[in-house]
């Protein structure tokens, strides 16, 4: 599995935090791996319908996920605050990978 | 269609249908019937001289209504209440900052401009520290402001900054207000209004002069980690931070500069810095308190009905000139449109 993850938005722009990052799922450690992947299923990310952003929020960031699992392929962009508590856990914990140094 | 008694705000309407006599109610049911816009709200209140307003402000009453919430590293809003208006402080940093906060900018708002809260009506000022897990941000939700703890890293808490405490309640004032659209011209126009307005509360509660303040948002915000001083600064845009993790910042002080991005929707946080620098040169031109001429007219330019939601920083500028010209002279006309002419913003 493969994903692909971008930040975009927030109370400053800052252009190094905008760098797009993609996790080969294989090349992680397996405990992480294993993470990501269950938090793309408890996501129901290939069918998930996330609510829109709100048009009167400020400030707020949107986070643009794709993910290839090699038979389907899905981009979603969610915006803050998201709703939906399983996409939130998904895009918390790929926040956290985005910051590894091996990124 | 106009209401007949458009001279009555909304507020004392919705006052005069619970509190008149029967015919009164009757009136005034049939008024907010007619049209239930906040645009009535600001064309009413542009008709009033000041001395009606003051007196309806009176008699509405303007008390600070505070309440701060604690989601415990949730993101689920509002969260838990943890501290009322009028409550003791409490020992978590967080919670007592943004309650002063917000406290600082009613007060800023009221003194200086005699706004009634966001709305204009006395509207509730409600905030949630302690947002998600290290998280790095502070927004506006469209009713209420979210404050992270930063990651420590890179960030501190987000509610040390009483610069950035202002800026997020006046993206309510605009929602109030102007309206402008959240990209390109008028999103960077958005943006701005809240840093200058965020700026001038913390200048007002520090009691400084414009050549006296740093003109920086977001000072503090940064860990001892990250080079830089800030978020932005509205006096050299483009010299707030340059750092390996975080990048360099990217605004501009003038539209040579304009950066045409489809990031930051349409780099509404980046080209900010133009309007920025030229608020920053009109309040330096004026000198003294800068909340009391350059923010006056830029407050009331924020207000104009002419300005429209989709302004271009032009049109947003020569009605700051226009309005420089009729609330003090032609002096003040021609320090406005140098201010802007400086940062390459042609005024008709």
């Amino acid at each position: 599995m493969r994903i692909a993850f971008s930040v975009d938005g927030g109370v400053a722009s800052f252009p190094g935090l905008r760098r797009p990052v993609t996790l080969e799922c294989d090349r992680l450690p397996p405990e992480r791996s294993a993470r990501l992947k269950a938090l793309v299923e408890e996501a129901h990310f290939f069918s998930a319908a996330p609510a829109p952003p709100s048009p009167a929020a400020r400030d707020v960031r949107s986070y643009t996920v794709e993910v290839d699992d090699g038979a389907r392929c899905r981009t979603l962009t969610l915006t803050e605050p998201i709703a939906d508590a399983a996409l939130r856990a998904l895009v918390e914990e790929l926040r956290v990978c985005a910051r590894m140094p091996s990124t | 269609m106009m209401p007949t008694c458009s001279i009555i705000p909304p507020h004392l309407l919705r006052r005069i249908a619970l509190n008149g006599s029967p015919a009164q109610r009757a009136a005034a049911l049939a008024t907010m019937a007619t049209d239930q816009t906040v645009r009535l709200g600001r064309a009413t209140y542009q008709l009033m001289e000041g001395g009606a307003h003051k007196v309806l402000m009176t008699t509405t009453g303007t008390a600070k209504q505070r309440t701060i919430y604690d989601a415990a590293g949730a993101e689920d809003l509002p969260g838990k209440v943890v501290r009322n208006e009028g409550a003791t402080a409490s020992g978590d940093v967080a919670i007592n900052e943004a309650y002063d906060g917000l406290g600082a900018t009613f007060d800023f708002y009221l003194a200086a401009y005699e706004r009634n809260s966001i709305d204009d009506e006395g509207m509730h000022l409600d905030a949630t520290v302690h947002y998600g897990h290290r998280y790095d941000n502070a927004f506006w939700n469209g009713q209420q402001m979210v404050f992270g703890d930063g990651d420590g890293d890179l960030f501190n808490r987000f509610t040390i900054s009483l610069d950035v405490i202002g800026h997020e309640l006046t993206h309510g004032v605009t929602g109030d207000e102007a309206q402008l659209v959240y990209t390109g011209q008028p999103g960077a126009l958005n943006e701005s209004i809240s840093d200058v307005f965020g700026s001038l509360v913390k200048q007002y509660a520090h009691k400084q002069a414009a050549g006296d303040a740093d003109w920086l948002i977001g000072a503090g915000l940064f860990t001892a980690r990250v080079h830089g001083v800030a978020l932005r600064s509205m006096k050299a845009p483009g010299t707030a931070f340059d750092d390996p993790v975080l990048g360099k910042d990217e605004q501009p002080a003038t539209m040579s500069g304009y950066v045409r991005t489809t990031d930051d929707n349409g780099g509404v946080h980046i080209n900010s810095g133009i309007p920025n620098r030229a608020f920053y040169l009109a309040a330096t031109h004026f000198g003294g308190y800068a909340w009391e001429k350059a923010g006056r007219i830029w407050y009331e330019t924020l207000r104009d009905n002419r300005l429209r939601k989709t302004a271009t920083f032009s049109q947003f500028a020569h009605y700051t000139v226009l309005n420089a010209d009729h609330l003090f002279g032609t002096t003040a006309r021609k320090g406005v449109a140098d201010a802007w002419n400086e940062v390459g913003v042609k005024v008709r």
